[in-house]
């Protein structure tokens, strides 16, 4: 990753590289229920720092309203599939990684929420200059993805044409 | 790191289980906070009432019972001594001040004790706060809590042994048994003692006497209260206290008046047998409630380790974005700490309160006030208790901390 040789890292500097360097979105959200918007958008931020810099909290609100979310909703348990997966987005974009890992990002969302959180996705990874690896089974995603590589049988593929 | 905002959601996920586990530790550590508080304030109080009652001479008997009879008048039929010992004692140099109490009469359920001026104002210890104190035959004063006025005239019935009255009630079974020509009219009330004492009537020992047919213990009608009593022939009493003028007339006199028809003996040597069965009784009640602690306390980890495992899946999520082995390790540890933390301190106030309640049940009853308070041993052993508890907390933050996050998050 970049020059750093990942495997070699002790524990503690794998844990402050996943924090500064990657940020991850899950197929099943993976928000803390009993949180506000904004508290969860800030977790990543709790890690590190007692009172969250100036600079994260705008951040934090600014992505909220950029991917259309209320920041000041109180649990994100009683919102939508689609604002929850956007609240995980945000969460993965507030310190600005190099790397976003997304499993299945759509998958449990409906296909118009899904071509939604795709873009949105995407769209933010660009504006941040960050790279997306991106796995999943929907066509609506690969296609707007550069490189696409089937995996067959936990072995990566050729890539594909990116319209394919 | 700042790991509240977690700690909060975790508490907050537990719903009511969050209010219910800190509950059962509090109910544990509130019992053995109202233990040895109630403990203590009882051996307080009961050495207290018993101040001024030096040494104690009555009729061969049960000195416990002479003891809950005269220092906490709980009623009970004593053998009379002979009156003689009275003025014998009164002449003896080695005693500062003697007084006769004598009881069997009761007015609307409160005790009727017959006595001197001097001892009535505890060897000049306490004076009226309202009225004066007795100064002839057919006065009386009252203690702080009877239910009667300065100037009221009061009718005393024969009390009859097992049966007792409400206090402050004019029942028909007292008036059953009215002495009608006698009249006391309450001159004086006394200061509050925080004794059974402060529920009862004090009249001259004369007017007992007087009463019952047995003349006023002095050769003349009209003579000044109190010692000598220089009848031809002294009544008897039931008890009498004595005031000695040094500690080794304090025995000399006890070891004289052991024999020879009368028993002298301290409260002390009574109260000392008494808390040594009351601290045996506490021994067992502070097993106990240890052994009720442990069982809390290790149910509620229990519970807590479940917790922590059932909630695997959270925490391998935070660190798969960042958060490092110790962050977890606070998280967890700060809301299983919360858990028992909240629980004793509850528990601390919980026992206060009921002491407290235990307090005045029992003052209602025996009219012994018992300053309960939560003094230093109560404030240690909770503080123990905590420390315990941030102890037993670490258990399921050590589970948390040594689960591998690829394991679970596959």
């Amino acid at each position: 990753m970049g020059d750093r040789t990942i495997t070699s890292l002790s524990e503690g500097e794998r844990d402050r590289w996943r924090r500064n360097t990657v940020g991850l979105v899950f197929q099943d959200f993976q928000l803390v229920e009993d949180l506000s918007v904004l508290e969860n958008i800030l977790l990543p931020a709790r890690f590190d720092h007692w009172r969250t810099p100036r600079a994260l909290l705008e951040r934090a609100i600014m992505l909220a309203d950029r991917l259309g979310l209320d920041h000041r909703a109180r649990r994100v348990s009683a919102l939508s599939r689609g604002a929850q997966q956007r609240v995980a987005i945000a969460r993965a974009l507030v310190r600005e990684p190099k790397l976003i890992l997304a499993d299945e990002p759509t998958a449990s969302l409906d296909s118009t929420n899904g071509v939604r959180i795709a873009e949105l996705l995407i769209e933010s990874a660009r504006r941040t200059q960050a790279s997306i690896l991106l796995i999943s089974h929907d066509s609506d995603v690969l296609r707007r993805a550069d490189r696409v590589h089937q995996l067959v049988a936990g072995a990566l593929g050729p890539a594909l044409a990116a319209s394919s | 790191m700042n790991p509240w905002p977690v700690v909060i959601a975790d508490l907050r996920a537990l719903r009511w289980v969050a209010w219910v586990a800190p509950l059962l530790v509090a109910v544990a550590v509130a019992v053995g906070v109202a233990v040895s508080a109630q403990e203590a304030a009882l051996r307080r109080s009961s050495a207290l009432a018993a101040d001024d009652f030096d040494l104690l001479i009555g009729a061969p008997g049960s000195h416990t019972q002479l003891v809950l009879t005269t220092v906490y008048l709980q009623p009970d039929a004593l053998a009379l001594i002979d009156g003689a010992v009275l003025n014998a004692l009164a002449r003896d140099e080695r005693v500062k001040a003697v007084a006769p109490i004598a009881f069997g009469d009761v007015v609307r359920g409160y005790p009727v004790v017959g006595t001197t001026a001097a001892f009535a104002g505890r060897w000049g210890r306490i004076t009226p706060s309202e009225g004066r104190q007795f100064a002839g035959e057919g006065e009386a004063v009252i203690g702080s809590d009877v239910r009667l006025s300065v100037g009221d005239t009061i009718t005393p019935a024969h009390a009859v042994a097992g049966h007792r009255n409400p206090f402050g009630v004019a029942s028909e079974e007292e008036a059953s048994h009215r002495h009608d020509a006698a009249r006391y009219v309450v001159v004086g009330r006394l200061p509050r003692l925080g004794t059974p004492w402060d529920r009862a009537i004090l009249v001259p020992i004369e007017s007992v006497w007087e009463i019952h047919g047995l003349g006023n213990g002095h050769a003349t009608g009209d003579a000044r209260l109190g010692p000598p009593f220089d009848a031809e022939k002294t009544p008897g009493v039931p008890a009498i206290v004595v005031k000695p003028r040094a500690v080794a007339d304090a025995y000399a006199l006890r070891a004289q008046y052991r024999q020879g028809g009368t028993v002298a003996f301290f409260p002390a040597e009574v109260l000392v047998a008494l808390y040594s069965t009351l601290g045996n009784v506490r021994d067992v009640l502070v097993v106990a409630s240890a052994l009720n602690n442990i069982l809390i306390f290790a149910a509620t980890t229990m519970l807590l380790l479940a917790l922590a495992g059932l909630r695997r899946r959270r925490y391998a999520v935070l660190r798969a974005l960042g958060a490092s082995r110790s962050y977890i390790l606070l998280t967890v540890w700060l809301g299983a700490a919360f858990i028992l933390l909240a629980g004793c301190l509850a528990g601390l106030a919980l026992g206060g309160l009921a002491s407290w309640l235990v307090a005045s049940v029992v003052e209602q009853r025996t009219g012994l006030a018992l300053p309960v308070g939560l003094g230093v041993p109560e404030l240690i052993n909770v503080l123990g208790l905590m420390a315990i508890g941030s102890l037993m907390a670490l258990l399921p933050a050590i589970a948390s901390f040594r689960t591998p996050v690829g394991d679970i998050l596959r």
